[in-house]
């Protein structure tokens, strides 16, 4: 019973995003936001084009290639899916600490 | 967590665990790495490496990590390697250890079988591969 409140109560948080820093996702960005995602109990999933691939793998992220302005589209879902789609948000739009 | 010893020739060893300290901004816990020198003996190595993994060993195994089968390094630890706590492979590159450094929590067995695979699948022509025309750097 309790197992199907909670299932109603959550859905998947979808979110397309535009990577700003200059040098896209390579390793350290991905290293981060695999470390970021991989502290939420949520299912997390990055899409872009025809690729679906894990967040919380950093080599997957590695594998997708995303280059500087491509956009991607972030699946969260999961008991901390807002959190976890905000704290994703803002590690993206502060292009992973880097300067440009 | 699973313990992970780097064996290889020269300094190929500490370069990759520099290449994974800089990408991990931080450095990784319980692991460790020994060069393989042809001008030291090399019978000498078997006890560092025995002590390394022992003292690498906390109860969840080791991985080793060597850089070409058939050479030195790994001929070394094909004699260390019974009983089969400590599990070896070999052909390390930076996309493996990166896995194995970012899959702690797993357990040997499935340790070793992620590391071969994302190490295999990041061996590819670079030229064949359709992501090269949406990337600009």
């Amino acid at each position: 019973m309790v197992k199907k409140i909670f299932l109603m109560l959550t859905m998947m948080i979808k979110t397309q995003i535009q990577i700003i820093n200059k040098l896209g996702l390579h390793a350290r960005p991905s290293s981060k936001l695999a470390e970021l995602c991989g502290q939420y109990s949520s299912k997390i999933w990055i899409l872009k084009d025809d690729k679906k691939i894990s967040a919380k793998n950093m080599i997957d992220i590695l594998m997708l290639a995303v280059a500087h302005k491509s956009k991607i589209t972030i699946l969260v879902e999961g008991n901390d899916e807002k959190e976890a789609t905000n704290q994703i948000k803002k590690l993206i739009m502060s292009r992973f600490g880097e300067e440009e | 967590m699973v313990g992970i010893l780097l064996v290889t020739h020269g300094e190929i060893g500490l370069a990759l665990y520099n290449s994974a300290i800089h990408i991990l901004g931080k450095e990784p816990s319980n692991i460790d790495y020994i060069s393989i020198n042809s001008n030291i003996d090399i019978n000498s190595y078997e006890k560092t490496i025995q002590d390394k993994l022992t003292s690498l060993d906390n109860g969840k195994g080791v991985l080793v990590m060597s850089d070409m089968y058939g050479a030195t390094p790994t001929n070394i630890l094909k004699k260390l390697i019974y009983p089969r706590k400590y599990e070896v492979i070999t052909g390390i590159n930076l996309p493996m250890l990166m896995q194995a450094l970012t899959s702690r929590t797993l357990s040997l067995d499935d340790l070793i079988k992620i590391c071969l695979k994302y190490g295999k699948e990041n061996i590819f022509n670079v030229n064949n591969d359709d992501k090269n025309t949406n990337t600009n750097n």
